[in-house]
């Protein structure tokens, strides 16, 4: 159970930069997410956080306590690893036992332990065989025992399970929030999906090249994104982007889309952000979900594109338009009846839009987004 | 007769190897006869076959050292033999110390020349030991080094010590880091996850060379010869002690020969099936 501060956080491989001065606060019992790209630096900081990495510089606290120079063993902390990292030659039960035995607990309690955690995560006819006899899955759920067994300041995961086939996946996500939850234990969980990252986390950092872009809870990532980046990465089908400008209608504010004609009126919410960029090239967005399709022109539509392919995915389907070479993606009901070439109107629903600077990529209207270090 | 075509491919193979294994093995045996031989038979010519083994030249050589008065021979065959063991056990225990922590520098560390230091010391064994051997003699006389066990113990690393390190690091290059993190992590301090993880899944590799180390040092010759004298002469230098001004006792010679070669050849035979395992395995990791 830990709070934890970075400050100023930098990393360099030699002239590589993979984490840049970031700064955050994860509060006690938080499960937390960094979330982002191959390469985005988020296992570097896990790492730092561990121990297991030099701080090039900037420093760690953990309850108010600098941790820069502590070694992993007395952080307590608990690592489940992507690779899983199991002891060869120790069986699943041992592996299990192994962070318990270290710390001289009684082997009484390290057997009721290693029983319980074996009962939670579907292990227990594995126990006494050898990592390498048991599948893929038993050695993900062993690694991941390994890590909760303890009660430490903070749970660690990097990708867990990122070689997890979907429907294990989705068992382990529920099981592991539960269990977060149960034990109050700070947790740090590092991956690249962000379907995982906003089922399991309260809050989510999103990283790229080695800067946080946004951190918030899931609903503030998802409905106001700092900047493109984060609206492009999060959400599935992906956020849809048009190109336009803000024209002056009839008194009106309205986005012309690049390219074509259609207009969108501007919604209250943005009239301010787009009052003095009249003119001016921006990037306007909205997501799948609120845009609707219809195959007949009707009276508030606003766009007229062509189908350009329709796929049903038994709980919803997702049709992809072509405005002028633009695909844009829309959810709609399993049973579109729209076929490839077909034209469709779409509907947007304004108050839902978002516009991004296109020299920056950030959103015109900022939300408070907590950046963390203060 | 009929029992299908021969298959004058395998049968060609199988001569091959046959006439090979006799080219090895006969000399081995020839040794052994002429080990079992009176002085009488052993200058025989036509060479005997059959004959009355003796065990005169074992025994001999065992019980017959300068002590005794009409021992030709000048040597003392069970002092050579502890020596050997000494030495060879020594110079191998010293580099398993040494090798096995430098190989988990090397494989695991970063550092400037790490390159350059690990092929200076692969080189150790390319070049050949007479080309150092006057200055080594010079130096080891003028420190005191000259006819002692450590010095023989010291200048056998030469041969141990490179063939241990770069066996050993590729062994533990091929073990993932991971591992060691974990057990950092659970609460191991460096020397406990060195103990707990790398030791146990690099054994075979450290066994496998460390027979063969062993083996190397147990045959070397030059050293022994040159660094060494009465007191801490080793069995291969010793068997040259039959070689005296007057005559060749064959017999003797041929029964030190065996002695020398039986301890290794029953090492590696122990050990083979590591051996193989355990070298390629990690050749082929690395």
């Amino acid at each position: 159970m830990a709070c934890i501060v970075l400050k100023d956080l930098w990393k360099k491989y030699g002239e590589v930069e993979a984490v840049k001065g970031i700064n955050l606060e994860i509060e006690d019992g938080e499960f937390f997410s960094f979330l982002g790209p191959s390469g985005c630096g988020k296992t570097s900081t896990m790492r730092m956080i561990a121990g297991l990495e030099q701080i090039t510089s900037g420093s760690i606290w953990f309850d108010g306590r600098l941790v820069n120079d502590v070694k992993p063993a007395d952080r307590d902390v608990a690592m489940a690893f992507e690779t899983y990292a199991l002891y060869p030659p120790l069986t699943i039960r041992q592996n299990l036992a192994f962070p318990l035995q270290v710390r001289g607990l009684a082997q009484k309690t390290v057997d009721e332990k290693v029983k319980h955690i074996a009962e939670i995560l579907r292990l227990t006819e594995v126990l006494d065989y050898l990592p390498h006899e048991t599948s893929g899955g038993h050695q993900q759920r062993t690694s991941l025992g390994r890590c909760i067994i303890r009660t430490p300041n903070v749970y660690l995961f990097d990708e867990p399970l990122s070689h997890v086939d979907s429907e294990a996946r989705r068992e382990m996500r529920g099981e592991i929030k539960r269990l977060q939850k149960t034990f109050a234990t700070t947790a740090i969980w590092v991956t690249h999906d962000q379907l995982e990252a906003i089922a399991l986390a309260d809050r989510i950092a999103v990283m790229d090249s080695g800067e946080f872009q946004q951190v918030g809870t899931a609903e503030e990532i998802y409905h106001h994104p700092r900047n493109i980046f984060v609206a492009r990465f999060i959400g599935e089908p992906p956020f849809n982007i048009l190109d336009c400008r803000v024209v002056q209608q009839d008194g009106d504010l309205m986005f012309r889309v690049e390219g074509c004609s259609y207009t969108i009126p501007v919604p209250q919410c943005l009239r301010e952000a787009v009052a003095d960029r009249i003119g001016e090239l921006l990037q306007a967005g909205i997501r799948a979900m609120y845009i609707t399709p219809t195959l007949t022109g009707q009276a508030g539509s606003h766009i007229q594109a062509t189908v350009y392919v329709f796929e049903d995915l038994g709980e919803r389907g997702v049709l992809t338009a072509d405005l002028n070479g633009d695909l844009l993606r829309i959810v709609t009901t399993p049973d579109f009846p729209g076929h490839v070439g077909d034209p469709v109107w779409l509907t947007l629903e304004t108050s839902r839009m978002q516009v991004f600077d296109p020299h920056t990529g950030m959103n015109l209207v900022q939300v408070n987004h907590g950046m963390g270090g203060d | 007769m009929n029992r299908g075509r021969i298959n004058w491919g395998k049968l060609a193979a199988r001569l091959v190897i046959v006439g090979y294994l006799a080219f090895v093995v006969l000399p081995l045996i020839w040794l052994l006869l002429m080990s079992l031989k009176g002085p009488l038979d052993v200058m025989a010519l036509p060479p005997k076959i059959i004959f009355k083994p003796t065990l005169e030249n074992y025994r001999r050589l065992f019980l017959g050292t300068q002590r005794s008065q009409y021992e030709v021979a000048r040597t003392d065959f069970p002092r050579a033999l502890l020596n050997t063991v000494i030495v060879a056990g020594g110079a191998t225990v010293l580099s398993l110390v040494t090798g096995v922590l430098a190989a988990y520098a090397f494989a695991r560390f970063h550092f400037a020349g790490k390159e350059s230091l690990a092929f200076t010391i692969l080189s150790l064994r390319f070049a050949p030991a007479l080309a150092t051997l006057i200055p080594t003699y010079a130096l080891y006389r003028r420190i005191g080094l000259y006819n002692t066990h450590i010095g023989l113990i010291l200048i056998s690393q030469v041969i141990s010590m490179p063939l241990l390190i770069w066996v050993v690091r590729s062994y533990i290059e091929s073990i993932p880091i991971e591992c060691e993190q974990a057990a950092l992590v659970d609460g191991y301090s460096w020397w406990g996850a060195f103990r707990i993880v790398v030791l146990p899944l690099a054994s075979p590799g450290i066994a496998a060379t460390s027979v063969l180390a062993f083996v190397f040092c147990w045959n070397n010759f030059i050293f022994g010869l040159f660094l060494a004298a009465r007191q801490t002469q080793t069995l291969v230098v010793a068997t040259l002690a039959f070689i005296s001004y007057e005559q060749v006792l064959w017999g003797q010679m041929a029964a030190a020969s065996v002695m020398t070669v039986i301890p290794a050849m029953a090492f590696i035979f122990m050990v083979q099936r590591w051996l193989v395992r355990g070298l390629t395995f990690g050749a082929v990791k690395a």
